[in-house]
């Protein structure tokens, strides 16, 4: 089994190729920057990037990402990304931190594919994400702050 | 009386010689789980060093002065508001601070406004906790160092003041850095009454800092308990059964234990617990182990028999609680008019974005725990407990935690790390999935509550009448603690005797022991006690055709930092002033616990049908405000965490076992349903408060107050979505 993670090609021998994305970089690559927290796709912690595309990689299969290239928040790189996660300092976006490196990647790829979004689709592209120490609004203002500097 | 029983429930160890033995160590466990440091940690310039100056801070020879944080970090921001405040009093310069985690049990973690015994991170009280004693400790220090510059330089003492990590004589402008200083100051004495810095010299204290917290936050290298490894592990998944108290009966694992990667297949006290080489197989074995559980009594419970327990409850007679004063029944007698009310919340699960894990390392005597956990205490407790060993060698590694909200020990994990990593023979680190932390939490209690409010001919309280059936924190989470303050528990604080003056009152509680397990909560019995109270004043209020929020300030006109937050609230949020479609309630809390007076207004759109909540604006006054902004961001969470409970989350109950299971259907708010807010800090006076919980306290009755002005109907059963409105 071959996927490109974060630029380097890793081989992975004798995996099942039913276990979630999520488990091998986390436990068989050590990346512990991408975050389990439901196992069904149905909050957002462990967002990575599947060639540019935001997926859910707990509910991503091995066998679905072989050959492929994944990204994770510890490489996640280029102006989009560079212009996200300094909004997000500027802002003092986390509190306890654990779900932001999935609010991260979702904002980096919304911002890859509409640099200025309006309020309801940033809404609507974060919403999978859950932030339960509630710092909606500071990620709302964040992506605004990314999109600005973006745009100049 | 006559409840759910749950006697047995409580006691998870199923074999009669087991439950002997707990009942014979259990509660000494915690007592005997600290580990006192044999002498003086003053490592300072010797070799290898620590720099290690006192519990609470080092200095390094680099200049670098390390706050060394033992009060768990779960997004509240304590570590860096403790940073701050050893900053501020040392004289450090905050570029050249940092703070690192600790999990020893030393006494001088123990928060005195805490259980004793135990250290512990609770009740919102880092800063205030420990605010004494994070500046005794750096005055002494920051002492220290200048006697050593006083003989370096050959200077009186009393020329030398410390600032920007320097030790500088006024005089000559001359002065010594802090690592050039650190070895020969801990050689100093240690003044046992060092002078504490005056309120005008603590410059970084009142500063809206910038969280140290949050480049490893963003950049993915923040480490958590599920991130931390032990050497050589193996992962365990694990079961529980339907019902809190569940044991098995018989385990197939015919098929799992053939399964690739499986190495051991075993009952842990609730369930059962697969252990292999990686998480995935785990997982994947567990889905094809078939167990059967012995009955339990708690099989039969259910929303339903909850509910009639609670009702039961309300017609005992209970405990008086403090607060209660004058002569109620003549206060009703006297009384123009009596409101009456019934309000009622369900169980509520945490649902930290971080499930609960725990790795341990089991090595004869040599026992090392791996987790978030905001008591080392307790669950070096729950290990040795479950081993039947001497707590105090065990060592707990913590750093951040995936969010805490009152979740953050617990028996059940540690125990099945513990359990699984002594059979296994390796450590094993043991992840619970979404569903079994949703299922089997310390749910927030469940309550059920009757009141009345006796109204004078011209609006105002002269009688309430409050009674709560709900379970105790104390008697479920600290039962030793609770041994000896009996029948006093939580759920009686706050119930009566408010800042609101009202000259006779009773309240009442009836401890009603549930069938699943209780804990700690964001808000506690606060949110309860304060959803029927906030909402009973703002009946009264409309009753007498009286301005919800003039009404509270006309009874709260004594106390001016209480009309203070009040009045700028309302000026924040434009009260009485709303676009049309627009409609506000407003609440209030003031606690001494805390230290707070807040207030809080939610402004609703659209109908009954199709609410929307627009914003929230909410001014605090917690005493002294270490850091602003981070007072701001800690009330705005709170305040978003309470508007989250309040608009959507419940557990319910069937066939005694929770039937939320993922966050399909326990519902926590999402971003598209989250409303704007301003929050406001009001920083007075010389003594810190509390941020962390008070935000949450007063959300559940403005809510509902702004949805009886948008749609005439009080709700007095949380969540309101669903009973009664639907949110859009």
């Amino acid at each position: 089994m071959k996927l490109t993670v974060n630029g380097q090609e890793r081989v992975l021998e004798g995996v099942d190729p039913d276990m979630p994305l999520l488990w091998a970089i986390r436990d068989l690559l050590g990346l512990k920057g991408t975050k389990f927290g439901c196992g069904r796709a149905l909050c957002g912690a462990c967002t990575v990037h599947l060639d540019g595309q935001p997926v859910r990689s707990c509910s991503t299969s091995l066998a679905d990402v072989e050959g492929r290239r994944v990204t994770t928040i510890e490489a996640i790189s280029g102006p989009v990304a560079e212009a996200v996660k300094s909004a997000w300092i500027k802002n003092n976006v986390p509190q306890c931190g654990y779900c932001q490196s999935g609010q991260i990647m979702t904002a980096v790829a919304l911002l890859e594919s509409i640099p200025k979004p309006s309020g309801d689709e940033v809404n609507s592209a974060m919403s999978g994400n859950i932030c339960r120490c509630g710092t909606y609004p500071r990620i709302r203002a964040a992506i605004a702050d990314a999109s600005k500097h973006l745009g100049q | 009386m006559n409840t759910v029983e749950t006697s047995s429930g409580r006691e998870i160890f199923a074999g009669p010689s087991r439950r002997g033995f707990l009942e014979a160590i259990g509660t000494t466990a915690f007592v005997l789980a600290f580990h006192l440091p044999v002498g003086p940690a003053r490592a300072a310039g010797s070799p290898g060093g620590s720099g290690q100056f006192n519990a609470f801070l080092a200095i390094g020879e680099d200049d670098i002065v390390t706050a060394i944080i033992a009060q768990a970090e779960g997004g509240q921001g304590n570590s860096t508001g403790m940073t701050q405040v050893i900053a501020a009093e040392l004289g450090a310069a905050w570029p050249r601070m940092r703070y690192r985690f600790t999990s020893e049990r030393r006494a001088e973690y123990i928060n005195p406004m805490l259980y004793e015994g135990l250290v512990l991170t609770a009740g919102s009280s880092s800063i205030p906790g420990f605010y004494d004693a994070m500046r005794r400790a750096a005055a002494a220090t920051r002492e220290m160092l200048v006697a050593a510059a006083a003989k370096k330089m050959g200077v009186n003492p009393g020329d030398l003041f410390v600032s920007e990590s320097k030790v500088t004589h006024a005089q000559s402008g001359r002065y010594l850095t802090f690592g050039q200083l650190a070895a020969a100051a801990a050689r100093e004495p240690v003044p046992a009454e060092p002078r504490l810095r005056a309120r005008k010299e603590l410059l970084l204290i009142g500063q809206p800092l910038d969280r140290l917290d949050v480049p490893p936050k963003v950049d993915g290298s923040a480490r958590f308990g599920l991130d931390l490894e032990a050497p050589d592990m193996l992962y365990a998944a694990v079961r529980h059964g339907p019902a809190y108290g569940s044991t098995v009966a018989a385990i197939d694992d015919a098929k799992a234990k053939t399964m690739p990667g499986v190495r051991l297949i075993m009952p842990v006290p609730q369930g059962v617990a697969v252990v292999a080489h990686q998480y995935w197989q785990a997982v994947k074995a567990l889905a094809e182990v078939r167990e059967t559980y012995a009955s339990h009594p708690n099989d039969n419970a259910s929303s339903a028999t909850v509910e009639a327990a609670l009702r039961q409850g309300l017609e005992q007679p209970g405990t008086p609680t403090m607060g209660s004063h004058g002569d109620v029944a003549a206060g009703m007698k006297s009384a123009a008019k009596v409101l009456e009310a019934e309000f009622s919340m369900p169980f509520l699960s945490h649902a930290c974005m971080e499930p609960v894990s725990c790795t341990a390392r089991v090595d004869g005597d040599q026992i090392e725990l791996w987790l978030s956990t905001k008591s080392p205490s307790l669950d070096a407790g729950h290990a040795a407990r479950a081993l039947g060993i001497d707590p105090s060698t065990i060592v707990v590694h913590n750093e951040y935690q995936g969010g805490d909200f009152g979740r953050r020990s617990g028996m059940e994990h540690t125990t099945e790390a513990v359990l699984l990593a002594k059979a296994a023979g390796r450590p094993v680190k043991v992840v619970w999935t979404r569903e079994e932390d949703l299922r089997v939490d310390q749910h927030r209690t469940a309550f059920l509550g009757r009141v009345r409010m006796g109204l004078a001919a011209d609006g105002t309280p002269v009688a309430y009448d409050a009674k709560i059936a709900c379970d105790g924190l104390w008697q479920r989470l600290f039962p030793w603690f609770y041994a000896k303050k009996k029948p006093m528990d939580l759920p009686m604080f706050s119930l009566v005797g408010s800042s609101y003056g009202i000259p006779n009152e009773a309240g009442t509680y009836v401890n009603v022991p549930l069938p699943v397990r209780i804990g700690a909560f964001r808000g506690n019995n606060d949110t309860h006690n304060g959803f029927m109270l906030e909402s009973m004043i703002d009946d009264a209020a409309r009753a007498a055709d009286i301005d919800p929020l003039a009404y509270r300030r006309k009874l709260l006109s004594k106390d001016a930092r209480s009309t203070a937050v009040l009045d700028r609230a309302g000026a924040i949020a434009g009260w009485g002033k709303v676009a049309a479609g627009r409609h506000q309630g407003v609440a209030f809390w003031q606690s001494d616990f805390y230290r707070c007076r807040l207030a809080v207004i939610v402004e609703v759109s659209g109908t009954a049908d199709a609410l929307k909540v627009e914003r929230l604006v909410g001014v605090c006054d917690s005493g002294l405000a270490i850091n602003p902004m981070l007072a701001e961001r800690a009330v705005e969470a709170g305040m978003i965490f309470g508007l989250s409970n309040a608009m959507s989350e419940s557990v319910t109950l069937s066939g005694g076992a929770p039937e939320q299971t993922n966050f399909d259907s326990y519902q926590v708010l999402r971003i598209d349903q989250a409303p704007d807010v301003t929050v406001e800090i009001i920083s007075v006076g010389d003594e810190p408060g509390s941020f962390g919980e008070v935000g949450t306290m007063p959300m559940c009755s403005a809510l509902g107050n702004a949805i009886v002005s948008a749609t005439g109907k009080r709700i007095r059963t949380t969540p309101f979505g669903g009973n009664g409105v639907t949110f859009a």
